[in-house]
């Protein structure tokens, strides 16, 4: 029964850690569902050990104390996840905007909740589906950007992959990825494939169960790498522009190292982006792919090899990506852009005060990217202090970013259109 | 002069009409109702973010110790976000920093005075002990509000809270110049600055 004791033990202090997350000071009501959630499913663990008697057989004992734990240790991340969401350097102002796209892309009874977390990366949490979260967005942003406005497009990539898994594209392009990879073995590069795996023996041999063995990899890499582009595409035709500039910001030149397998190569990415935008009239800056840089490829020549497969067969299924996630938004009534609306909003920033009647989020980040980047128009002579100032620079456009961002929501609330 | 609260609405229509030098209240208050209002002023609502003074390693307020550093905003007191459709406790006796929801811009030919409502007042929450705006000032209103009643009192974002009265000057500041007058979105304590005069009768009897 000690196994059983330490279980419970650790289950009560998971619970304990709950309820007083419960009493948080939430700003926004999403994150206490989850919370009564996970609690539920916590306390229906502490009522399956409650039916463990001394006699109970060893091995279901412990098979039972394994589940637990490891329930424990998938909730666990997402228990810190939603503290550090009331974390007031977040971009509170965001929530209802952004809400209104993510229900608008995934249904109305869709829940969001934003948090700042101690990782470079922005990410979102693909959690299993027995937990019951299917229709909770959860989105991280690095802490030292958790503020920043003109960082919200990044946001765009992340609902992408709720996107992904919400329609279940994984599943679709299961088998188109599959029949690239191998034709691309078949017709561009069988003969170095059979030197590094001659047991397949001939090309027609790669479908079987043993030929797919050595593909395998190429097939898995490409398949994450599909769900990335797809992600920047959602990004780049939610935000437009500024999701390229945001993108660059953030990740430009890229990482030392070895590149991750499960990303495109950066400048294989950087064209994507750039075939996309050109593909949906987007404003493709001259110079960008010059900021980025590839990172090293992998030492050893097979996984090089199989790498390069998942390379091709991605960029062979950009245009459909693109073309997916296009006519997903288009449906979804989420392509709101007006050049007319970016510029009055520039004028606005132009003038230190924030957007009048903004009707879309991307267009407030647009204008606050063109503006940014040609640096502060107009705040040379209206607002010299300020001008003079880097950082009050900064604060002050991101106050008007954010201000913006809380007028659209009052806009929508209130029905103004 | 007093700017009668049709003048005021007239202004706020036209604000995107007037580049050089605009008056602008976003969100923009109805202004078809405050065209047909007999009043002088505008009323203003309560915005999403509170700053509340909070207990620290800090021994007292001393800013003018420079020497050890006086306490910055962050370590004395503490932001809260409340979103709409939520709403702040002010409990008695206690005191908080708000900010209009409104974020405003003056022209450089008039000056602004914030007021509290008189509603308000009576129910025992002062609101604004600075009142006065400046010609070029753009920001939200930072607001010092004070319950001095017995009761608690629940405070809701987008509550009409206060009313700015605006004035036109006797001529107008130097525009050319630019405004030194920046707000946030976000109440701030703002910086207690010294000048010469001070300076020296401070440092009268070292």
């Amino acid at each position: 029964m000690e196994l059983v004791q330490y279980t419970n033990k650790k289950l009560a202090a998971v619970l304990l850690v709950i309820e007083a997350l419960q009493s948080g000071d939430f700003p926004h009501s999403h994150s206490k569902p989850v919370l009564d959630r996970i609690e539920t499913l916590l306390q229906e663990r502490v009522n399956t050990l409650g039916l463990i008697q001394p006699d109970t057989d060893q091995a279901v004992t412990k098979t039972i104390c394994k589940e637990i734990l490891h329930k424990i240790f998938t909730v666990y991340p997402l228990l810190g996840f939603i503290a550090r969401s009331m974390d007031v350097r977040n971009s509170f102002e965001l929530h209802g905007p952004f809400l209104n796209i993510v229900s608008k892309a995934l249904g109305e009874d869709a829940k969001l909740i934003i948090s700042s977390e101690w990782d470079f990366s922005p990410f979102t949490y693909n959690m299993p589906g027995d937990l019951g979260f299917s229709k909770v967005v959860f989105i991280g942003i690095p802490v030292s950007e958790s503020g920043n406005g003109l960082a919200i497009p990044l946001s765009g990539h992340e609902l992408g992959h709720n996107i992904w898994r919400a329609y279940k594209f994984h599943d679709k392009y299961y088998r188109v990825v599959e029949e690239t990879v191998v034709k691309h073995i078949e017709k561009v590069i069988w003969d170095e494939f059979q030197q590094y795996f001659p047991a397949v023996g001939a090309p027609t041999n790669l479908t079987d169960m043993i030929g797919q063995q050595y593909w395998l990899k190429s097939w898995y890499w490409s398949m994450s790498q599909c769900e990335e582009i797809f992600c920047d595409f959602i990004g780049l035709l939610l935000f437009r522009e500024s999701y390229l500039h945001a993108f660059a910001y953030l990740i430009a030149p890229g990482l030392l190292g070895s590149r991750a397998e499960h990303y495109p190569n950066m400048l294989d990415r950087v064209a994507a982006l750039r075939q996309a935008s050109d593909s949906q009239g987007i404003v493709f800056p001259d110079s960008y792919a010059n900021l980025f840089e590839d990172s090293d490829t992998p030492p050893d020549a097979e996984t090089r090899l199989l790498l390069s497969i998942s390379d091709a067969t991605t960029k062979q299924l950009i245009e459909q990506l693109c073309r997916d996630a296009a006519s997903l938004l288009n449906d979804k009534g989420l392509l709101a852009h007006s050049f007319a609306e970016t510029e009055r909003i520039e004028k606005s920033f132009s003038m230190g005060v924030p957007a009048i009647s903004p009707q879309s989020l991307t267009n407030i980040i647009n204008a606050a990217w063109n503006f940014s980047r040609n640096a502060m128009p107009g705040w040379s002579h209206r607002y010299p202090s300020v001008y003079t100032n880097p950082k009050r620079c900064e604060q002050m456009l991101n106050d008007l970013i954010f201000k913006s961002i809380e007028v659209l929501e009052i806009n929508q609330i209130q029905g103004i259109e | 002069m007093l700017l009668r609260s049709s003048t005021i609405a007239h202004l706020i229509d036209d604000c995107e009409n007037n580049e050089s030098d605009p008056l602008v209240i976003t969100p923009k208050p109805d202004t078809r109702r405050i065209h047909g209002d007999s009043s002088a002023s505008v009323d203003l609502r309560l915005g999403t973010w509170f700053r509340t003074e909070r207990a620290s390693r800090h021994p007292l307020l001393d800013v003018y110790d420079r020497d050890r550093l006086a306490p910055t905003e962050h370590s004395i007191t503490q932001a809260h976000y409340i979103p709409f459709g939520s709403q702040f406790i002010l409990h008695p006796h206690s005191f908080v920093l708000a900010v209009t929801l409104e974020w405003i811009r003056l022209p450089f030919y008039l000056a602004g005075m914030v007021t509290g409502k008189s509603s308000w007042g009576r129910r025992g929450l002062i609101i604004e002990t600075a009142p006065g705006v400046h010609p070029g000032y753009s920001g939200c209103l930072t607001l010092e509000v004070t319950n001095v009643g017995d009761v608690p009192i629940a405070i809701k974002p987008g509550t009409k809270i206060c009313q700015i009265f605006l004035y036109q000057l006797d001529g107008t500041v130097n525009a050319a110049e630019g405004s030194r007058f920046v707000g946030q979105r976000q109440p701030q304590l703002g910086a207690i600055s010294s000048d010469e005069f001070a300076e020296k009768l401070f440092q009268s009897r070292t």
